[in-house]
């Protein structure tokens, strides 16, 4: 890592960046994601076709490596706030859609750093229904929806990215992937692993000193 | 943090002022048809309107109550 702390400009950028090239590695075809920062840096938004009028964004990732037509759009955003001269996720979402306007999703990953609720930080929410599940509710008398439920992925430091969602989008036969796109995966998964296991030291560095402090004894 | 540009120098990022913030998420709920204390409670029962005003309200969550 750089000794000195990248500006936030550079910070956005690198965000984006680094989404669009896992993707264009992976499962698209030269897309280009972009961030929007508020003037002064407390705020910033990734998302593929937002500006500064637009900063959620307003239709999806077209899931195609070649010529051939999508049959399905991913949509992938960032809200960012700055924290100690860094910018870090407040919100991110990656959802599944069988159009372009985001109007019909498969399923979608949220993760809300501070939700204001009782569910998850980090959960998936699957637009499906399922009989067993129905029959559940009825017994409980409940009036709930599969759809609706908030299944847990992992909580704040070990919830999935999107590399996770590209990898599983390839292995289960949904969209194709490039040559090499497992490598891709990899390289920017460790990063992302990385930044969360730094941000997990800062949280609880005692929790560290302690671990390293054992691994030197073990030498 | 240094004081920042009003212009991006990195062909990916925009810089966006605080009013154009507040333009979007007007429009945005104008679009929906809810209120910002509407969208709010729909977030505190984890139970949405529309995919699309879940889609909105991880936008725009900061924009009622930004960082002092």
């Amino acid at each position: 890592l750089p000794p000195r702390r990248p500006d936030l400009q550079t910070q956005a950028a690198g965000f984006a960046d680094r989404t669009s090239e896992v993707l264009n590695r992976t499962v698209t075809n030269g897309i280009r994601v972009r961030a929007v920062l508020e003037f002064g840096g407390a705020r910033g938004w990734v998302g593929y076709g937002i500006d500064r009028a637009t900063l959620a964004p307003p239709r999806g990732i077209p899931l195609t490596i070649s010529a051939a037509p999508p049959q399905c759009y991913l949509n992938v955003a960032h809200t960012l706030v700055q924290e100690d001269g860094y910018l870090v996720a407040a919100r991110s979402t990656f959802g599944l859609y069988l159009d372009e306007e985001l109007e019909q999703n498969v399923f979608h990953y949220d993760y809300v750093r501070d939700p204001g609720n009782e569910y998850p930080p980090a959960h998936l929410q699957v637009s499906g229904a399922s009989p067993a599940f129905d029959g559940l509710c009825d017994r409980l008398g409940l009036a709930a929806e599969l759809g609706r439920l908030h299944f847990p992925v992992g909580g704040k430091r070990f919830r999935p990215c999107l590399e996770d969602v590209i990898e599983m989008l390839i292995v289960e036969g949904l969209v194709l992937g490039r040559n090499g796109w497992a490598d891709a995966v990899e390289e920017h998964r460790s990063w992302f692993h990385r930044i969360q296991l730094m941000a997990a030291v800062r949280r609880d560095p005692d929790a560290a000193r302690e671990e390293l402090a054992r691994q030197d004894a073990d030498k | 943090v240094a004081i920042m540009a009003r212009e991006s120098k990195h062909s990916e990022v925009e810089i966006a002022s605080r009013e154009d913030v507040e333009r979007f998420a007007a429009e945005a709920l104008r679009s929906l048809g809810l209120s910002p204390e509407e969208l709010a409670r729909q977030a505190a029962t984890g139970r949405f309107s529309s995919d699309r005003a879940r889609r909105v309200w991880m936008a725009i969550h900061t924009v009622a109550s930004p960082p002092a």
